[in-house]
């Protein structure tokens, strides 16, 4: 036994001296060509390690990395770390992690020009949750919602349709969402078989049916508010048809929009906007809760059968402009919507707002046209700097495909977003860091245990979320509910709103469709007006 | 001591010889069905894909069925392994249930049970969910009395138990349901074996094994079920089993193997009497032949047999290698006639229809006669109407030709688009379509090398190389599609070259439309082709693009259409002569209209047209006279457009 181990170490020894460069190496002119892209990226401390696999041609590899005092050096095409290594190097002295691959061609060591991953100290919330969807237009067959360790590669399936669903009953979820990035407070939406809007509050489960006689839909894009029980969803009719020839496969457009607040302690939901000539979507708070941000396009045709098809017809002149509406919590009383940003001036729509939690930044998408930007290749962020004052394309961070689903870390430090730029198709997430002056760092893929997953895999993860803490409930517990319960529905709440002048209206909306407004009074109104 | 029962060969022979009938059976009369059955599954040699095999109950099983079921793509070769398995599950039947010589052909049941649930699936294998089904079910038959073998084969009650349990609980995460019925009939066996000389112990001791067999399968599904997020409670006990999209399709698809779990029971509860019958051998005599030409019969009975399901798959087959030629020959071996017999079966419908009394009897005659008169399923005619289009042939030959709309022999409605979509709107031109349909069809049965292929087609077509690299890095881990990875591949990365490499570059000239949004069509593709020749109409065109909308035009009946394309026609095509079917159309549409627009025809369509219209007159259309009207003019445009009747949808 020791003899043979003996042997194995003069083997080992012999084939790693061959296949190690000797002497000076000779400079390789191309460039570094490595999947995912790690290079000159900036990552926080905390996250799992970025393994990577080399596409440079060569008959042998070495990779050598050091940071400050440590030094790993590995061989081979696939570069993993294992955690211990993977400690020394990101915790290593220095601010960055210098990599110099070296390639064998033939007999001859050279090496490829160094590169760094830059660490920043700014560190990323643990954990992140999606959906994990095949590419398709109709069908659902498998979705899996995840909760994934970034700072590990451990996923952790926190809901799937399949657990619900049985051949001839489809069961869809989407719109995972959480309050404050805490698993104490999200919720989702399970659709069609044993459908309704599922909230675990506490570790309290509860299944709400948000359609009421006044609303168009149950609640579908969701924004929790940062201090009070009230969660905005807008409210859609949505459909969908593919382009017979166009690189952009799948159009998704709503029908009608509205936006709806949704209190949680009444289950009850009240109106925020319905106007019938406007498309109003994508509800997003503020940090202080007192401003609900929301995109809205003009859109006037007559309501029946024929505007499905017509408003596929206009839909590139569907233009979503950004509008803020004030909002008191305490007494749940509106303010007059204001224009914010007027993207139809500029032939362009924008949608998905989202505002960082120091309040500094909004994120949008920008497009050329219409709602849905993850299926349009011309979507890109859009970043408000609110302290400076400045609106911009944040072109460091956009490719030529298409960039959606964008969202903060708890820290304001990181954003996470889904991008199509791989390969035009998969949604896949992606990293950068905001610094200071507002400048994002180069993207970086979300590292995966084996680096190559992101070439292999053909489903799409989207909607990605920011999580501090693990989700306590287990699938099965969140299966068997869902099963056991029928939804509950919501009441239907009067809006309280104040005009330009002041003056608070209650409105009520019938089943008809109709509505009735009273006018309480300036006097009484300026007691519950909104902070602005 | 246990002893595996001895075979003889003199009792093998029968199974032998049924076993290469049947080979010859599959090879050469079934090699179109188990190409496409090989063609709808995937298994890559790839650590991530055996990886996923564990993420659901029964995926092991899968996983091995999926290996075997790569080999289909050589029809004789899967033929070859499958009647082999099957072979195996005969001999290893008659071993474990030391079933006599003389009743060897009760071993011959789970088998044809298992040929029937491969064989029997006909249309059904366009909703079949699983990549495995051709091998799985009958290595999980193996495995299923392998674990009832091995359980009867171990002495003690604790030993028995502990293998139980792992079987149950470890055999349920690997092969599902088979592992069950497996545990299930051992302890029933085991319980059943009153005089048994492999387990002596008490009679406590034998309910003590059994009892342990049902408590481990009744808990198993409940407690694995926690632990796999992949199914639902519900579908606990169908783990293993193959699903379709279709639930009752699903039930009656699964009955073979519920009556194999059933008969496998039943045969360890009579293992114990097998011996006795050893020693009445003349009483027994015609058994064998009886129970084995029964289950041929059985077999053969329940063997989807329909020449149009034949048809179509060939004729898609064919399409897909860009073989037009062999596309139209298959379809006209399918839909040659005899013209005597076929003279008979109109003159009796006309004698049954001359005696309907009400709307319904004459409506339900028609349908009987339209599943006995040689008609091809719209999908024929459709791959046909493109074969043609490729070869330039179309407006001259697609209405002489058979035309109809038979209804598939199917117990389901199958919509084209779900049967060969992919490739005939890619073919078409309308890629994005046939993109949206393979995805679709991915999501709801899973990945194919059907449909990685056909997403690489689309993704090189469209110079989306990045995209296609996705689907070619999956084709590179397969056994029989390196090759045809490597070459698209190279496309991939070169427009020029793919340009003018085939498929490709008979199917560029068809890209030359405008997007638009497509139209809901019901899953038929005849109706998305008829839209799209005349809504996607972008300001250039090509002589292939304005012939299809030339020839969908004559199809849709549609006058106002035709001019349109005619005019388009002779702008982008400049015809010296024009093809005799658009002769005739012009004809009759001018006839119909009373126009004169000064084209000129040949003498043949004119007197042709004029021949019609007489015989029209004086014998009317109707039932007595369809059959002589089809034998003289069933080759003109003019006869489609009067008597065809293959359209209920409208334009939009």
């Amino acid at each position: 036994m020791k003899k043979i181990a003996l042997y194995l170490c003069v083997i080992l020894s012999v084939a790693a001296c061959a296949d190690s460069p000797k002497g000076n190496l000779v400079k390789i002119g191309e460039s570094v060509c490595i999947f995912p892209d790690y290079s000159e990226v900036t990552i926080p401390r905390n996250i799992a390690p970025t393994n990577f696999v080399i596409d440079n041609d060569a008959d042998a590899y070495r990779t050598i990395l050091t940071n400050g005092d440590v030094s790993v050096t590995k061989s081979g095409r696939k570069i993993c770390f294992g955690s211990k290594d993977w400690n020394r190097l990101t915790n290593g002295t220095g601010n960055a992690i210098s990599v110099q691959i070296q390639l064998k061609k033939g007999a001859q060591w050279g090496a490829l020009e160094p590169f760094n991953i830059y660490l920043s100290d700014d560190s990323i919330d643990q954990y992140i949750t999606y959906r994990r969807i095949p590419v398709a237009v109709e069908s659902y067959e498998i979705l899996d919602m995840c909760q994934r360790d970034i700072t590990n590669f451990k996923e952790k399936i926190f809901f799937s349709n399949t657990m619900v669903q049985d051949n001839e009953s489809g069961t869809c979820v989407n719109c995972h969402h959480c309050g404050n990035y805490s698993a104490s407070k999200m919720q989702f939406h399970v659709r069609q078989f044993k459908g309704g809007t599922v909230l675990a509050i506490n570790g309290e489960l509860r299944k709400v049916n948000m359609k009421t006689d006044s609303t168009m839909s149950a609640g579908v894009y969701p924004s929790w508010h940062p201090t009070h029980d009230y969660i905005a969803y807008s409210n859609n009719k949505t459909h969908q048809s593919v382009h017979a020839m166009s690189h952009d496969k799948l159009e998704v457009i709503d029908e009608e929009n509205d936006i709806i607040l949704y209190n949680i302690n009444e289950n009850a939901v009240s109106p925020i906007e319905t106007d019938s000539s406007e498309l109003e979507c994508f509800p997003a708070w503020s940090a202080d809760g007192r401003t609900l941000y929301y995109v809205s396009a003009h859109y006037e045709a007559p309501f029946g059968p024929e505007r499905k098809s017509r408003i596929f017809l206009d839909r590139k002149n569907l233009h979503f402009n950004l509008y803020a509406k004030p909002f008191n919590p305490d007494t749940r009383t509106w303010g007059p919507h204001y224009l914010v940003y007027d993207a139809e001036a500029a032939d362009s729509s924008m949608t998905w707002p989202r505002l960082s939690p120091d309040g500094r930044y909004m994120m949008t998408c920008i497009s050329t046209h219409g709602i849905f930007p993850i299926d349009q290749i011309a979507s890109d962020l859009f970043i408000f700097d609110f302290k400076n004052g400045t609106a911009r394309k944040a072109t460091e961070i956009n490719s030529q495909y298409a960039e959606s689903y964008h969202v903060w870390s708890s820290n304001s430090k990181w954003i996470m977003w889904s991008t199509r730029r791989e390969d035009g198709v998969h949604t896949r997430l992606y990293f950068s860091h905001i610094d200071e002056n507002g400048n994002f760092s180069k993207p970086f893929a979300l590292p995966q245990k084996n680096p190559e997953f992101n070439r292999t895999n053909l489903f799409a993860f989207n909607i990605p979320e920011f999580m501090t803490e693990p989700i306590g409930i287990s699938a099965r517990e969140f299966a068997e509910f869902i099963s056991e319960n029928d939804a509950v529905p919501a009441a239907f709440e009067s809006k309280r709103e104040t005009d330009e002048s002041g003056v608070l209206i209650t409105t009520d909306y019938r089943v008809d469709g109709t509505t009735s407004a009273s006018a309480i009074g300036k006097g009484q109104a300026s007691e519950e007006m909104y902070l602005h | 001591m246990y002893h595996s029962k001895p075979i003889h060969f003199k009792t093998a022979i029968p199974a032998l010889v049924i076993a290469l009938a049947l080979w010859i059976v599959l090879t050469f009369f079934q090699g179109h069905f188990l190409y496409k059955n090989g063609d709808m599954s995937l298994f890559l040699f790839d650590w991530d894909f055996f990886k996923e095999a564990f993420s659901i109950p029964g995926g092991f099983l899968g996983w091995v069925g999926s290996f075997f079921s790569q080999f289909l793509l050589i029809p004789w070769i899967g033929a070859l392994l499958w009647t082999l398995l099957l072979l195996l599950a005969w001999w290893k039947t008659v071993q474990i249930f030391k079933i006599p010589d003389k009743l060897s052909a009760l071993a011959a049941l789970p088998v044809g049970l298992l040929i029937i649930a491969n064989m029997s699936l006909g249309y059904s294998i366009y909703y079949l969910q699983c990549h495995d089904y051709f091998f799985a079910p009958v290595i999980g038959y193996l495995l299923m009395i392998g674990i009832m073998d091995a359980t009867w084969r171990l002495k003690g009650t604790a030993a028995k138990i502990a293998f139980i349990f792992a079987s149950a609980f470890g055999g349920y995460c690997l092969a599902g349901v088979f592992a069950l019925a497996g545990v299930i009939a051992a302890g029933i066996g085991t319980a059943a074996a009153p005089d048994s000389k492999d387990f002596k112990g008490h009679i406590w001791e034998r309910y003590a094994v059994s009892a342990a067999a049902a408590v481990f399968c009744a808990a198993v599904p409940f407690v694995l079920y926690r632990l796999f997020t992949s199914f639902s409670i519900a579908d606990s006990l169908l783990m293993g089993l193959p699903n379709f999209t279709i639930l009752e399709w699903a039930q009656s698809v699964r009955l073979p193997y519920w009556l194999l779990f059933g008969l496998t029971a039943a045969m360890a509860i009579a293992r114990p009497y097998f011996a006795n019958a050893e020693s009445d051998g003349r009483k027994m005599a015609l058994f064998n032949p009886a129970i084995t030409l029964a289950a041929i019969i059985a077999t053969s009975v329940f063997w989807f047999k329909d020449d149009n399901f034949k048809a179509e798959i060939k004729m898609s087959l064919a399409a897909e290698r860009n073989d037009w030629q062999k596309v139209i020959d298959i379809f006209e071996t399918a839909t040659a006639y005899n013209p005597d017999k076929e003279e008979k079966k109109y003159k009796d419908m006309a004698h049954e229809l001359a005696n309907a009394n009400d709307e319904e009897t004459y409506s339900q005659i028609i349908r009987i006669y339209n599943g006995k008169i040689s008609r091809p399923t719209r999908l024929m005619v459709i791959l046909r109407d493109l074969a043609l289009l490729k070869q330039g042939k179309a407006l001259d030959k697609a209405f002489a030709m058979q035309d109809g709309g038979k209804k598939q022999e199917s117990k389901f409605p199958i919509v084209n688009s779900i049967e060969a979509g992919q490739l005939v709107f890619f073919n078409y031109g309308a890629v994005n379509i046939g993109y949206h349909w393979c995805l679709e069809n991915q999501v709801l049965l899973g990945w194919s090398y059907s449909s990685l292929r056909a997403m690489t087609s689309y993704a090189v077509i469209m110079n989306e190389s990045e995209f296609a690299a996705k689907f070619l890095d999956k084709l590179d881990k397969t056994l029989f599609f390196r090759k045809w990875s490597r070459e698209q591949r190279v496309l991939a990365n070169d427009v020029q070259a793919m340009s003018s490499a085939q498929p490709y570059k008979d199917i560029l000239p068809y890209m030359c439309f405008e997007n638009r949004m497509a139209e809901y069509d019901d899953g038929d593709c005849e109706i998305f082709l008829v839209n799209h020749f005349f809504k996607n109409r972008s300001n250039w065109s090509t002589p292939e693009f304005d012939r299809a909308a030339l020839l969908w035009a004559m199809r849709y009946k549609d006058s106002v259409m035709f001019w349109k394309a005619l005019a388009q026609y002779f702008t982008t095509n400049n015809p010296e002569h024009l093809p005799k079917h658009v002769q005739e159309a012009a004809l009759l549409f001018c006839s119909i209209e009373n126009e004169d627009l000064g084209i000129t025809f040949d003498k043949e369509v004119l007197d042709g047209f004029t021949h019609f219209q007489e015989y029209v007159q004086k014998y009317g259309v109707n039932s007595n006279t369809i059959y002589r009207l089809w034998r003289n003019f069933g080759d003109t445009y003019y006869y489609y457009y009067f008597v065809t009747n293959v359209y209920s949808f409208k334009f939009n």
